[in-house]
């Protein structure tokens, strides 16, 4: 995990780069869901000042949840270096887990802060000031963490069998994550039957219920536990697959 | 005359697009979950019209047009401009020096080698929707049919040209710092996005510091309130929604200046 941080810490210019472009469409979309409260006081519950949270939240999430995709494994797994990883004394999900969880949490810190920073400048943003709400986003943003990465690793793992499809696949992965974990809109946005069904998905888990810990709306223990849930599903579906994938490699050229 | 490289555009990309359609398949899959991908801003508009009526005092249909509209212009700068996002690979892998070597300019050459039919999923999304929003009648009628398919036809050309200039202007930053390119999206991506609803619908500070820092919400704004026959809160005068497109010229002037400078500071790789 330290090693994936230390990774990402080395591209310092990478870093600020990306830091401003996180500001500035923090910026626009904080921008763009104003023009809604011009019309009305709340969206099913969300005030202008939670929704604005919300997204300069959600720019912090962006690769934790990885939006545009995970693919460290699936890289591996076409090149056949995967199986020089599968000759190491180490557990593959634990490993790759690490890796995701190292640089997704270092990228929460250094991309995700500065640009909260800014927005706090420019609009009226709600930042967690009692412990419960301050513990409570640390712990459920690291839950979050280990969900995304549990997803992203059995997505990378149908590599194994699927090696010429898996860009569509990380692609739609990717349409999918954005929309179901409330990046590009909080779910109080979507009809309350999508709701119903968004908030029982492990998407929600990732971004929405974390954010709403966040801006005070739900207590971390309810999402901590639904996080602990997913955490365990996924972490069992992937060992499964991964049990599945390892015994029918071939790898070529020997 | 000045050679800007077109018969040299044309060879490389002509060969370009016949390897790419090698993989049909591939290819349709990729076009389609571009298209997809960038519809999710249109699908944006929608949600939120879920939970107001207005934007801005634009209705649905209207702020769907100034997004598809402005949507089929970055679409269409995405495609043939957004090439030069590759600069930076290019720069520090040293593979520049291959294109300084050839009879032509180098951005033409850039332009053309990296050039990608399959990205042209917003091109197709976008015009899409600008075809059923015109047959459903979603736009109010009024005022002359014809001016307002021209202006349509100018403000789109003018944008698509501005984008274009944008990506080459801000994709130049590579030249001096190779490790700074995601910056470029700020503005490219992040100014496609503000260009999608009714300026006058954002506050006060925002609507000015957008407008100080590009001119690229007017281009496509200001003809759409004609166009759309949408409300002009803001007092726009007829005149800029003609001339508004216009603003290409500068912007480009200034892309060829800073790309210039750029290239003439470009050391080579040494190989």
């Amino acid at each position: 995990m330290v090693m994936a941080m230390r990774r990402q810490a080395t591209y310092r210019g990478a870093t600020l780069a990306g830091v401003f472009t996180n500001s500035v469409f923090g910026i626009v979309l904080a921008s763009i869901l104003l023009t809604v409260y011009q019309e009305r006081s709340d969206v099913r519950g969300l005030s202008a000042s939670d929704a604005v949270t919300l997204t300069f939240f959600g720019q912090g999430m962006l690769l934790v949840v990885c939006m545009f995709g995970w693919r460290e494994l699936a890289v591996r797994v076409r090149e056949g270096s995967v199986a020089v990883d599968l000759l190491r004394p180490v557990d593959q999900t634990l490993y790759w887990g690490a890796m995701y969880t190292g640089s997704a949490l270092f990228s929460a810190l250094v991309r995700g802060v500065p640009p909260f920073v800014i927005g706090t400048l420019l609009f009226d943003v709600s930042t967690p000031s009692t412990p419960h709400r301050i513990i409570g986003s640390i712990l459920t943003i690291v839950g979050a963490t280990l969900v995304a990465s549990r997803f992203w690793l059995i997505i990378n793992v149908t590599t194994f069998w699927f090696v010429g499809e898996i860009r569509g696949l990380l692609q739609m992965s990717s349409i999918v994550v954005g929309v179901c974990a409330g990046n590009l809109l909080p779910l109080q946005f979507y009809p309350d039957w999508a709701n119903v069904v968004l908030r029982r998905l492990p998407f929600a888990a990732m971004q929405q219920l974390p954010g709403e810990v966040f801006i005070g709306r739900q207590t971390m223990w309810s999402v901590l536990a639904a996080q602990a849930a997913w955490i365990g599903v996924l972490h069992g579906v992937c060992l499964w697959l991964m049990s599945r994938a390892t015994r029918r490699l071939v790898i070529q050229g020997g | 005359m000045v050679d800007l490289g077109g018969r040299a555009y044309r060879t490389i990309l002509v060969g370009q697009l016949r390897s790419e359609l090698q993989y049909r398949v591939s290819f349709i899959v990729f076009l389609a979950s571009q298209a997809i991908i960038t519809g999710l801003d249109m699908f944006q508009i929608v949600v939120l019209f879920d939970a107001v009526d207005s934007i801005g005092s634009w209705n649905r249909g209207q702020v769907l047009f100034l997004g598809a509209m402005s949507t089929l212009a970055f679409g269409l700068a995405d495609l043939f401009a957004s090439p030069v996002e590759l600069l930076d690979r290019h720069v520090k892998q040293g593979t520049l020096d291959n294109f300084l070597t050839r009879p032509a300019p180098v951005l033409s050459q850039l332009l053309a080698h990296e050039f990608a039919l399959r990205r042209g999923g917003r091109v197709v999304q976008s015009s899409v929707l600008l075809v059923v929003l015109v047959a459903t009648g979603s736009l109010p009628s009024g005022g002359s049919l014809v001016g307002r398919v021209v202006l349509a036809g100018i403000a789109v050309v003018g944008a698509t040209l501005t984008f274009s200039a944008t990506f080459v202007l801000l994709n130049s930053v590579c030249f001096w710092s190779p490790d700074a390119r995601e910056s470029a999206n700020a503005a490219t991506y992040g100014g496609a996005l503000a260009t999608q609803y009714p300026v006058n619908a954002f506050e006060r500070w925002f609507r000015r510091a957008l407008l100080f820092l590009t001119p690229l919400p007017l281009i496509v704004y200001a003809p759409a309130i004609y166009i759309a026959r949408a409300p002009n809160p803001l007092g726009i005068p007829l005149w800029l929604q003609w001339c508004g497109p216009l603003v290409f010229v500068p912007v480009v002037a200034c892309a060829f200046v800073v790309w210039s400078v750029g290239l003439r500071r470009y050391e080579g790789a040494g190989s």
